[in-house]
């Protein structure tokens, strides 16, 4: 199952240019889709669509082959959305807080108990459970944001720079828990970071300023860098490349 | 729905409020202050009680203010109808509350209950346009109709309400107006959490 951005218009207010016109976008149905673009690209405004936490001016956002759209209840409950700063509770411990997005997904409240539990064990927090959301650190609030998308059975899961903020050691926690969860259920990340590249992301997609530049498999993307770039940097190379920042010689 | 209940503090937080707001008007009722006016205006007589009042209507933003929009927005159960619930029932509870004390004989906790209604009403009234500073409407309120709101000695301007006696009519009609309107105003313009 996969989401689709059909010829989708949006902006925040009335008076502003549209931060998407006419934009066409088809998440891939399997593994993990990096978003990559630098700040103002458009990419959280996608992932909003695709989350169905705002609407579009004109055109339709929607599970592909199924002709739900993002207005629909059905779909939302589909859709599991990571937002860039993941809200923390002083009321809630860690397995409450999965409990409750599952149970505000429309999930059954005795089932979500069982299942949260379930699912923080597998994220790796079957220790932490136990605590307070606002005492995790950053990486683990991430990895609870992981676990509320498992705990209520989402087709797709819309990550919006989860690893924004992390430092190297939780970045690297949370990329092997991201390959896990990217095998069973199919993943897309926005990051203005090249260095998530390294997630061994299944597809690129590059935007800037509401158009997608390059959409397809990672090596197709690296194809683009510079011939006598470092193999450490061909990412960053085919990155400045796409983006018409340096030549292709 | 418990963890909803516990997210917006209706275990401790709305329990704990209704608590200090009674036992506050009880230990409160009768002990009356005087502060200066301004403006030419009279000094209103005012029982402690009243800013007790306040309590209540604090609470009550601080538990919408607890609602988590990027998470709930995306949710697919009703949780803006649960929210307006909760708040409104709490309310209404608490001047019922205060009400039934003052069969036990105080005016005081009359006087209570109908100004609980009234900054209940302008606290979540002005809580879409303002948010977590909208318990200072009532407390400006409050303060104005000390300070601005005497028209001769003992005689509040009608607009007043806080300071009335518990049995004047016109208060108690407008406090419940300006909770009405206030639950009007969550309703249309609240920020939604789901569709």
């Amino acid at each position: 199952m996969t989401l689709l951005l059909d010829r989708v218009t949006f902006r925040y207010h009335r008076w502003d240019r549209p931060v998407l016109s006419s934009f066409s976008y088809e998440v891939p149905g399997e593994g993990l889709t990096i978003l990559l673009g630098p700040n103002g690209a458009g990419k959280s405004t996608t992932m909003s669509l695709l989350a169905g936490t705002v609407e579009p001016l004109a055109g339709r956002v929607l599970l592909k082959d199924s002709a739900l759209t993002s207005a629909s209840r059905e779909y939302r409950r589909h859709v599991a959305w990571l937002p860039q700063r993941v809200p923390t509770s002083r009321q809630l411990t860690a397995r409450e807080y999965v409990a409750y997005v599952a149970w505000l997904k429309g999930e059954n409240r005795t089932s979500v108990w069982e299942r949260a539990g379930a699912v923080l064990d597998q994220v790796g927090l079957a220790e932490q459970s136990g605590q307070k959301t606002a005492k995790l650190s950053g990486g683990q609030l991430r990895r609870v944001g992981i676990a509320c998308a498992l705990a209520h059975d989402a087709r797709v899961i819309l990550l919006d720079e989860p690893t924004a903020g992390l430092d190297p050691h939780q970045r690297t926690v949370f990329r092997d828990l991201l390959r896990k969860v990217a095998a069973r259920i199919p993943v897309l990340m926005s990051t203005h970071d090249i260095a998530d590249l390294a997630d061994e992301a299944n597809t690129v997609s590059l935007m800037d300023r509401g158009r997608i530049l390059h959409h397809g498999g990672t090596q197709s993307f690296l194809d683009h860098a510079r011939p006598d770039a470092a193999p450490a940097r061909q990412a960053e190379s085919a990155y400045s490349v796409l983006m018409g920042l340096e030549g292709t010689s | 729905m418990i963890w909803w209940l516990r997210q917006r503090g209706a275990l401790r937080l709305l329990p704990g409020a209704l608590l200090a707001f009674v036992l506050g008007v009880s230990m409160t009722g009768g002990v009356e202050v005087v502060f200066p006016s301004f403006m030419g205006h009279y000094a209103m007589v005012t029982e402690l009680s009243n800013f007790v009042s306040l309590i209540p209507s604090v609470s009550l933003i601080a538990c919408l203010e607890r609602r988590m929009p990027s998470v709930e927005r995306s949710a697919i159960r009703r949780i803006d109808a649960r929210d307006i619930m909760l708040v409104s029932g709490f309310a209404l509870l608490v001047t019922a509350v205060a009400a039934g004390m003052s069969l036990l004989g105080s005016e005081a906790t009359l006087v209570a209950a109908r100004n609980n209604l009234l900054f209940c009403g302008l606290a979540i009234g002005a809580w879409p346009l303002m948010g977590h500073r909208a318990p200072l409407l009532p407390v400006f309120w409050m303060i104005q109709a000390m300070f601005l709101g005497g028209r001769s000695r003992d005689d509040p301007y009608p607009w007043v309400i806080v300071t009335e006696a518990a049995h004047v009519t016109h208060a108690t009609v407008g406090a419940a107006a300006v909770f009405l309107a206030g639950l009007l105003s969550l309703l249309c313009f609240a920020p939604r959490t789901d569709r």
